[in-house]
């Protein structure tokens, strides 16, 4: 099917504005809902309206743009021709002759049929189709050469859209007279009412395309009452109502696309994109065309949902007939829209969440939606006893929430997810109503948690939204109670790391064989194993400079994880691509470096070779650090990965993997016990870089305001290290850092 | 007498020539079929406007798709032949986002192929081009890569419109590698429910003025005389009302003035295609004749007589019917 005003697309389409700022509607992602909600439009909307379920960015619930225009009836035309033919869809042959097969293909195949050629297009010759060759199947034949003819100018979706010639133009190459001509004459002849809507349908296009518009219109309602009312006859509609557009009668126009909209699902899109009332006088008269209610609900519906205002529409409708289905999708959708503003930013995960609070935009929505659950009369009170409740539990008022789901569970139908969505209401009101997390609330909601943990998120149920709230206040509750064991299996949160023993109490917990119940879902629910901790535990020794201890817990894991670069290296300027892409002779692993430190480190004690042994032992300890370059060192589930800037390692772990005091300590001894000047012009400049992170750590990373680079001042100071560096100008490396370091030239130079 | 009669003659023509050196203005065409109305010609004429900046296609790299596209190409008719025109190509800057390094030059002949085939149906030819686009810190090296590959390709005069951010924050956002810019000096604040004007606010343009004098590129200025209104709901925008007439709110029974720009749906209704809800706000900002001027003070005070050239934004009788006719006059007799 054609979109049928591809120039109002256009209009709008452009860079109207473009000169200039514009307004960001749309972008990509998933097409799931990546927003906050808990109501499920698929527990009471009809699926054929998916398209219309509200979707944040992009207007197309599922799939974001409609590109279905010359393919959405595909295979409803293989299926009738397969039908009608009498022959199998699954061998193929009908759908090549449709969809692949070129207009002079079928032209030949004509010919052989008439007898006019001896043989079939070579593409054809095995097809069982031609081999009982009958009355239909010639039909069949000359029907789909005519309408390959017309192809030529109605599918329009351009193939290569860099091609400034698109097919759009294409009426101009067709000859349309004889070509309108032929199809009126087969439409006129026929007998078959198979072939006869067919006709009917190609000639009513055709003439839409070729004009005049008025001859479109004409053939579509002389005919109209003699077919059925399938696809076939609403597509036909649909181009009627693109000729009255045309002809700017735009209330007619409306008119049919609401008719094409309430009786064709695949055109459900197309009538959406189509239907344009211009001024209210339009609208007034659509509305009169209409000869029930059931046909003005369709319009209202069509308002409340194109034009996003469907409170006007549910009373127009609910005032109509009170059990109108049309009124179910414009409750999920005002309920949908309506929960997004529950959703607050949350600066620590970057995204927003759900949270239950007052919000007086929602007073008009409850009471419309409360009058109705009241009086009980749609199609589905249940869902709008839901919906009801569902609004007071977002501003807080547990209580009446509890009365409208109570009422709710009276009559609802054995129908999962209608079920489901009454429970997850229901288990997060549970909650609501409550401040504590004591062990009767454990023991309610346990059954409940188990069930949203089962629940798997491809499942249609939208329940991550309500089982994270839970997680999270759940999580605080016991964090207020000091059952931090509780809080972080619920939600995990780093600040919980920082002290041992809460490690240690961790591990013991996931050991203990002897759990409650609800002590063995929290245990499933704690995001992290054993080894991750033990791991964790292992880093952290490293970093406080307790190597032994540190090899200890990590050789009980078997880790063979790589480090990407030497992490002895020692380089004026830091540099981990170039450390990482460097030929290697030894690549360390984690705790192969862990035992090198050591053996350096018992030297040191031993006196041995101490200024060598202390700056390895330095480098490796500052390369460990979110500045050197074996990050992969410190990466894991506890502390995190692919830290690009300190900024994205949490607060409780920055000091830690940015802290210069091990490689300062390194750097130091190494000073003390260098002999000639060239050690110390290393030593020296070394430490003035640990000098420097450490000035980026208090003046910059311990300030969120910086994090996209708007401090303004000094980026450098005259390190103590760039000073004493000045004593020995004389040194090779003195020269090195001249050329590589910028601040230090510049330094010098003042 | 007949030495003095010569030099008389002589300041006489380089007089005349002085009168006849009128810096020249133009217009930019926006929309995407190529048809002046009779109103647009007149205007054309009468400020001997020779040049138009015509937009031909927008490049969108869409979330759907899997490389650039164009946007509606522009239809061109046979009247085109009667100006010189410059292709205007707006790009998306998530176009620059999305698109890989090495599919760069394919988008460069792409762009360049598709100016020709726009050409050849009207049998004529371009030799500038302009690129519109809005690009940031992180698109700039992909953008001006594409601007210095179409530059090579072709071997055309290349321009681009640069922003006033983009002249304030030149160091972050860099220069174009172009022949000159355009100076869209419009389009300066936020779109929002304010009392301010989006499209033009002194007190917004001078905290960008400054930066002007100093900018490295020779620089056109392009003005607005183009108006909209903003569908407010809830204090916040919800549509553009683009090219409305305003004062056909004053006679509908279903909104009430409640400022002096600004309109209130008192029922919910259709106008214009446009559905409005109970309470919905309409919010007019249009650049009046006395703004235009203090525009133009502001570009003679700020740019050093820098200026070569004025370039109106945009050319549409719904918007030029709005000024007396010698407004183009005025400006021009207004700018250094």
């Amino acid at each position: 099917m054609k979109k049928i005003f591809s120039k109002k697309y256009i209009i709008t389409g452009i860079s109207s504005f473009t000169l200039g700022t514009g307004i960001i509607l749309a972008c990509g992602g998933d097409w799931e809902p990546e927003y906050n909600s808990s109501f499920t439009p698929e527990a009471f909307v009809d699926s054929t309206y998916r398209p219309f379920f509200y979707s944040e960015w992009l207007f197309y619930y599922g799939k974001g743009h409609d590109t279905e225009h010359d393919s959405r009836f595909n295979s409803s035309n293989i299926n009738d021709w397969c039908t009608y033919l009498g022959i199998p869809i699954a061998d193929g042959e009908v759908s090549h002759l449709q969809l692949s097969a070129s207009s002079a293909a079928i032209d030949s195949a004509s010919l052989y049929l008439s007898g006019k050629a001896k043989a079939l297009p070579s593409t054809m010759q095995s097809f069982q189709l031609f081999k009982r060759s009958n009355k239909k199947l010639a039909s069949f034949i000359s029907y789909l050469s005519l309408a390959k003819k017309c192809e030529a100018f109605a599918l329009s979706y351009p193939k290569y859209s860099w091609e400034y010639e698109t097919k759009k133009n294409n009426t101009d190459t067709v000859n349309a007279i004889p070509l309108n001509n032929e199809l009126l004459q087969e439409f006129t002849k026929t007998k078959d009412d198979f072939l006869k809507e067919r006709y009917w349908f190609q000639l009513v296009r055709s003439y839409f395309f070729t004009e005049p518009h008025q001859q479109a219109i004409d053939l579509f309602e002389n005919n109209e009452k003699v077919f059925p009312k399938n696809e076939l006859y609403y597509r036909a509609m649909a181009y009627a109502a693109g000729a009255y557009y045309k002809l700017k009668n735009y209330s007619k126009a409306n008119y049919y696309y609401s008719k094409v909209y309430d009786g064709c699902d695949l055109l459900k899109t197309v009538a959406h994109f189509s239907f344009h009332p211009q001024e209210e006088k339009d609208w007034k008269a659509t509305l009169a065309m209409c000869v029930n209610n059931d046909e003005k609900a369709t319009l209202w519906q069509m308002l409340g949902i194109f034009y996003s205002d469907e409170k006007r529409a549910i009373r127009e409708i609910y005032s109509l007939n009170p059990r109108s289905e049309k009124l179910n999708l414009l409750l999920s959708r005002t309920i949908n829209i309506q929960e997004q503003r529950y959703s607050t930013w949350d600066d620590g995960i970057r995204t927003n969440r759900f949270q239950i609070q007052s919000d007086s935009t929602t007073k008009e929505l409850s009471s419309l939606v409360s009058r109705i659950a009241q009086a009980g009369n749609t199609n589905k009170p249940y869902m709008w006893q839901m919906a009801a409740g569902y609004l007071h539990m977002l501003n807080g008022n547990s209580k009446e929430a509890a009365t409208w789901y109570a009422l709710a569970g009276k009559k609802l139908p054995g129908e999962e997810l209608p079920q489901q969505q009454l429970r997850l209401l229901k288990i997060i009101n549970t909650i609501a109503s409550t401040t504590k997390a004591d062990s009767k609330l454990e023991k309610t909601i346990l059954p409940e948690l188990e069930w949203l943990k089962s629940i798997q998120p491809e499942a249609p149920l939208r329940s991550g939204t309500a089982f994270g709230w839970i997680r999270r206040t759940m999580a605080d509750r016991y964090i207020k109670q000091k059952e931090f064991i509780k809080a972080v299996c619920f939600s995990n949160y780093p600040a919980f790391y920082v002290d041992n023993n809460n490690v240690e109490a961790m591990k013991s917990f996931l050991n203990k064989t002897n759990k409650t119940p609800y002590e063995s879902l929290c245990a499933k629910m704690y995001t992290l194993t054993l080894n991750e901790l033990v791991e964790y535990q292992a880093i952290d020794l490293a970093l406080q400079d307790k190597i032994g201890e540190a090899i200890i817990k990590l050789e009980s894991l078997f880790d063979g994880r790589q480090l990407p670069g030497n992490p002895f290296n020692g380089r004026i300027q830091d540099c981990h691509d170039c450390d990482h892409d460097a030929v290697q002779k030894i690549k360390y692993t984690r705790l192969s470096l862990l035992k090198k430190m050591k053996d350096m480190e018992d030297k040191i004690k031993a006196g041995n070779d101490v200024y060598n042994n202390a700056m390895l032992v330095a480098n490796a300890h500052y390369n460990i650090t979110h500045y050197g370059n074996a990050r992969a060192f410190y990466e894991c589930r506890v502390l995190g990965e692919y830290h690009y800037s300190p900024y994205t390692i949490d607060s409780a772990f920055r000091r830690p993997l940015t802290d210069m005091k091990q490689a300062i300590k390194y750097y130091t001894l190494a000073l003390t016990t260098a002999k000639t000047d060239e050690q110390k012009a290393k030593c020296h400049f070394m430490l003035a870089k640990c000098e420097r992170n450490e000035w980026y750590n208090k003046t910059m990373f311990n300030n969120s305001k910086y994090e996209y680079g708007d401090r303004q001042s000094v980026d450098f100071l005259p390190w103590n290290g760039f000073k004493s560096l000045q004593q020995y100008s004389n040194t090779q490396f003195y020269k090195e850092a001249i050329k590589e370091c910028g601040y230090f030239r510049t330094y010098t130079q003042k | 007498m007949k030495k003095y009669w010569w030099s008389f003659l002589l300041s006489l023509m380089l007089l005349a020539a002085c009168r006849q050196h009128k810096r020249p203005i133009s217009f930019y065409y926006w929309k995407t079929q190529f048809s002046l109305n009779e109103y647009e010609r007149n205007v054309l004429r009468e400020n001997e406007a020779q040049t138009l900046y015509v937009r031909y296609f927008d490049v969108d790299f869409k979330p759907e798709d899997n490389e650039p596209v164009p946007v509606s190409p522009i239809q061109l008719d046979t009247s085109i032949h009667n100006f010189n025109v410059i292709p205007v190509v707006f790009i998306k800057n998530r176009t620059f986002e999305r698109l890989k390094a090495t599919d760069l030059t394919a988008l460069v002949r792409k762009v360049f192929y598709l100016i020709i085939q726009i050409n050849q149906k009207q049998r004529f030819q371009t030799h500038e081009i302009q690129f519109d686009c809005d690009w940031t810190e992180r698109t700039r090296d992909i953008f001006f890569q594409f601007i210095q590959q179409y530059r090579e390709m072709a071997g055309e005069t290349v321009s681009a419109t640069i922003r006033l951010h983009q002249v304030k924050y030149k160091e972050r956002t860099g220069v174009p590698p172009v022949d000159y810019g355009v100076l869209m000096y419009y389009n300066m604040g936020a779109i929002n429910g304010d009392n301010n004007n989006s499209i033009y606010e002194r007190s917004v343009a001078n905290r960008y003025n400054s930066y002007i004098k100093s900018y490295p590129l020779k620089l056109h200025a392009a003005l607005p005389v183009f108006s909209w209104a903003l569908k407010l709901r809830n204090g916040k925008v919800v549509e553009l009302l683009n090219k409305i007439n305003f004062t056909q709110f004053e006679n509908d029974s279903n909104f009430i003035r409640i400022s002096n720009d600004r309109y209130q749906a008192k029922h919910a209704c259709f106008k214009w295609g446009f559905y409005f809800k109970e309470k919905d706000e309409i919010k007019q900002e249009h650049i009046p004749a006395e703004d235009l001027l203090d525009i133009t003070n502001q570009i003679n005070e700020h740019s050093n007589g820098r200026i070569d050239k004025l370039i109106f934004y945009d050319l549409d009788s719904t918007n030029l019917i709005q000024y007396e006719k010698d407004i183009f006059e005025k400006i021009h007799n207004n700018w250094n």
